[in-house]
């Protein structure tokens, strides 16, 4: 998947769905597997409402673009979010949207959409919203597999430390999963 | 040791105007560091701006002559760096109230443990006879030609009310009274205000009808009346006056001695415990 | 190597001063430097240092001078309008020669401007932000790595030659997380006050050594060291003097002693200068875009280079000079409207070609912005 030099990964939906935690929490995981990594985020007005996004952009060489302006692979949790950030993708990137929230998918030809209830999957099999954006990191890790999903793991509790811990491992594979299913159906 | 082991009598001449009265404070202060046997190598004195801060760099302790106003904020940082070391700040009233006001209040709430002495003669010495914050109302200044028209700070009541645990306040006449808030600011734990009423002739008195030094204290020793004094008359009456003597003297934890619980409580936590199996 | 962690740029700041041996911070929030008064507050303590809040950013410097004084390593952190506040005692720090780390991570302004948004419009305030002749070191690292190592250095050049320093940072390396391995810097010098020879009895606190350096000892020691510290034009014993010639005396050596030094104050990395045309001048995060553009310029044939100074003042007159001998073409890419500009004007000879680039909107000026200014001064 995406075999290239550097790959630019946006996360985004809106204020408080975790978006810019999630983007930290996979930069930490690749820095760990030994890549350079950059991580960046929409700051101030920005983040607390309308589209909230985080970046992280990864590679095994030095990286001077800081900001990722063309994506490789993008995470919309919401609409407002898939139609501001959708028209970046590089051709050929991937686009994974939340179905829950996102009811009209982008249209391109040229890019790989991922359509997946991941809210809903959240609501009912973790029982809350709040584990969507851990579950969503699992869901990407399922169909890039550009991390050990040991590493991932550890990635989060690094940042948000042992609360949860249990229900956050539970989302990650739940997440994984459902990511390899849809590799696995292609 | 004598007190004049406290002053630097080689770089004389003072820069003081005839008549000035800020020695007579500066006089009482070190009558009674001499008294409390101040160690000179663990005093700092912090001053800034004007003739009140200028005074204290004749005086042989370490000096930290700082920007106008922000004596208080500089002391902060040398407290806080050596909670052993005594702290001193001496301020005009200018320096203290009107560019320094907010590091003023910030210093008494906090409870920090400073001395800090306030020289209050009505007006902006240095830079001309301008008018301060505490300049009375009708009196002229080169800023206010046509007589001061803005109300004057009460430095005791505003510290009070801002946190400081010790306020007191003295004035050039009442030497006695001077001497004694002095002595107990210095061995205060927490933040001490003192005021001490001050005559300025040249910029004040002359501008003010009161050019003659001698009538210039004539004038504080009739604008202040003791508490005992001050609790037989109306309220009207106290409004004309200041009240000299002591307002507050509390003793709550010092802002250093918070700092050192919380540096131990650290301490505690991060200690590794080994235990044998 | 491990190389497997992800640190903020700020949070690479408070770290590498706490590696310095910062014991002291004073602050006052504002956006986008707060993260860093934010991990010392934690952090301090843990070293029995201590951090206060104080009541504005004048108070902070003040405050950081104060504990300086008694011998203690100490920072604020700052930016936009709060440098503007800080300037009044930073030029005390100066004049006074207490050495503090002022730093400022650069948003967009003048004013308020935008808080989270980038620029880099303090490089001439670092220098000229405070009335007389006041001097100043500046160093403006691009990378979280050099953030780390940076902080240290701005710690050692403010202790060994007695000022402040500003260390610039700006909204994009202050807020991006990026690779650090802190191990690899643990053997770095770490550089403390010098202290006098002389007893106290001979001691003159303003009495430079060889060097133009004085040596302040910390107030509260046992040694009877005892004297005035003054923002104003003073003599040797401290005593403030406005005499003619303590004046001049006074004004010289705190300017001449880092003009002295510069040569040691001065750091800077020079990427395919040897046989450049085209030389790129760019610091902070526009010389990451740089760096690039650089070498992607090099793979379409373009004989382009790169100068990045990391010292900004004092400014590295010679060895641009020296960098700039052969090139036609300088571009001289800023997140403002042209600051940097200035000083290489200065250096520069009338035939060379001078391109700005100049973008103030917020938007990290991108690699391929920088190349496409290369290839048409290259093409004309």
């Amino acid at each position: 998947m995406l075999n290239k030099d550097k790959i630019e990964m946006r996360f985004s939906g809106s204020g408080g769905q975790g978006v810019v935690l999630a983007s930290m929490i996979y930069a930490n995981a690749l820095a760990k597997e030994g890549f350079n990594v950059i991580q960046t985020q929409a700051y101030g007005i920005e983040a607390r409402g309308g589209a909230s996004s985080g970046e992280a952009i990864y590679s095994k060489n030095t990286i001077n673009h800081l900001h990722s302006t063309t994506p490789d692979v993008l995470l919309a949790l919401t609409q407002v979010a898939c139609d501001k950030y959708v028209m970046d993708v590089k051709p050929g990137g991937i686009v994974i949207c939340d179905t829950y929230y996102v009811d009209t998918l982008p249209e391109r030809t040229d890019i790989t959409i991922y359509a997946v209830p991941l809210t809903e999957i959240a609501i009912t099999q973790m029982g809350k919203e709040m584990f969507t954006n851990t579950l969503s990191l699992g869901f990407i890790n399922g169909i890039m597999n550009n991390v050990k999903p040991g590493n991932l793991m550890e990635a989060l509790v690094d940042l948000v430390g042992n609360k949860s811990k249990e229900e956050n491992s539970r989302a990650l594979s739940l997440g994984y999963a459902k990511g390899q299913e849809f590799i696995n159906n292609q | 040791m004598s007190i004049r082991d406290y002053v630097k009598e080689d770089v004389f001449p003072l820069f003081t105007c005839p008549g000035c009265t800020h020695g007579t404070v500066i006089n009482t202060f070190l009558r009674a560091a001499d008294e409390l046997k101040l160690d000179r190598d663990k005093t700092v004195i912090v001053c800034a701006i004007g003739c009140a801060g200028r005074t204290p760099t004749y005086l042989d302790f370490n000096v930290l002559r700082v920007t106008h106003g922000r004596a208080l904020a500089f002391a902060t940082g040398v407290k806080l760096a050596r909670p052993d070391v005594k702290v001193i700040v001496f301020m005009g009233d200018g320096d203290a109230l009107a560019i320094g006001g907010n590091h003023f209040i910030h210093a008494a709430r906090r409870n920090i443990g400073i001395t800090a002495v306030v020289l209050r003669n009505e007006i902006y010495g240095m830079t001309g006879g301008q008018y301060a914050p505490t300049t009375p109302v009708g009196a002229k200044a080169t800023t206010a030609p046509y007589g001061m028209i803005e109300p004057s700070f009460d430095t005791c009541k505003l510290a009070a009310s801002a946190g400081a645990t010790y306020v007191a306040r003295g004035d050039i006449f009442n030497l006695n009274n001077l001497y004694n808030v002095m002595k107990s600011a210095l061995q205060h734990k927490g933040f001490a205000l003192v005021e001490a009423l001050t005559s300025c002739p040249i910029q004040f008195g002359r501008r003010n009808k009161v050019s003659d030094p001698a009538k210039m204290v004539q004038r504080i020793k009739n604008m202040v009346v003791t508490k005992a004094v001050a609790e037989k008359l109306s309220t009207e009456e106290q409004a004309e006056k200041f009240i000299i003597g002591e307002f507050v003297n509390t003793r709550e934890i010092e802002l250093t001695e918070r700092y050192a619980k919380l540096l131990d409580i650290n301490k505690k936590e991060n200690e590794v415990v080994i235990t044998m199996s | 190597m491990d190389n497997n962690k992800l640190l903020q740029g700020n949070q690479a700041c408070a770290m590498g001063a706490i590696k310095a041996g910062v014991k002291f911070c004073a602050g006052y929030p504002i956006t986008p430097s707060s993260e860093i008064m934010e991990i010392l507050a934690e952090e301090l303590p843990k070293v029995e240092g201590k951090f206060i809040q104080m009541e504005d950013e004048i108070a902070s410097v003040g405050a950081i001078i104060g504990a300086s004084v008694m011998g203690v390593k100490s920072l604020t952190p700052t930016s936009g309008p709060g440098f503007d506040l800080k300037q009044e005692n930073i030029a005390f720090a100066a004049m006074a020669e207490i050495p503090v780390v002022i730093v400022d991570v650069q948003r967009s302004g003048p004013s308020t401007g935008g808080a989270t948004i980038c620029a880099q419009g303090d490089l001439m305030q670092a220098k000229y932000g405070r009335s007389g002749d006041c001097p100043i070191i500046a160093l403006y690292p691009n990378s979280v790595k050099e953030i780390y190592k940076t902080t240290i250095r701005a710690f050692n050049l403010a202790e060994k030659y007695m000022t402040p320093v500003i260390l610039l940072l700006d909204e994009t390396i202050g807020h991006m997380r990026e690779n650090i391995n802190v191990d690899d810097y643990q053997d770095m010098e770490i550089i403390n006050r010098n202290f006098p020879e002389e007893s106290a009895t001979d001691y003159l606190p303003y009495r430079p050594d060889e060097s133009g350096v004085v040596r302040l000892v910390p107030f509260g020691n046992d040694k009877g060291y005892r004297y005035v510290i003054s923002g104003m034009h003073h003599t040797e014993n401290g005593m403030p003097s406005i005499a003619k010639n303590s004046i001049q005396n006074s004004i010289e050596r705190i300017n001449g002693k880092i003009d002295k030094n510069k040569e040691e104050i001065w750091e800077w990395e020079e990427i395919d200068t040897e046989d450049a045309e085209t030389l790129v001048i760019a610091c902070g995060c526009v010389s990451r875009s740089a760096v690039e553009a650089v070498k992607v310029a090099r793979s379409k044939g373009y004989k382009a280079g790169l100068f990045r100074p990391i010292t900004i003042w004092p400014f590295l007159d010679e060895p641009l000079k020296e960098a700039l001998k052969n090139i036609k073409t300088v571009i001289v890419p800023e997140m403002n409207q042209g600051q940097l500009v200035h000083k290489i004007n200065e250096l520069i000879n009338k035939d060379v070609k001078v391109v700005q680039l100049n973008i103030f909107d917020g938007s990290l000026i991108m690699p391929e912005q920088i190349i496409e200014v290369i290839e048409e001064a290259c093409h004309k």
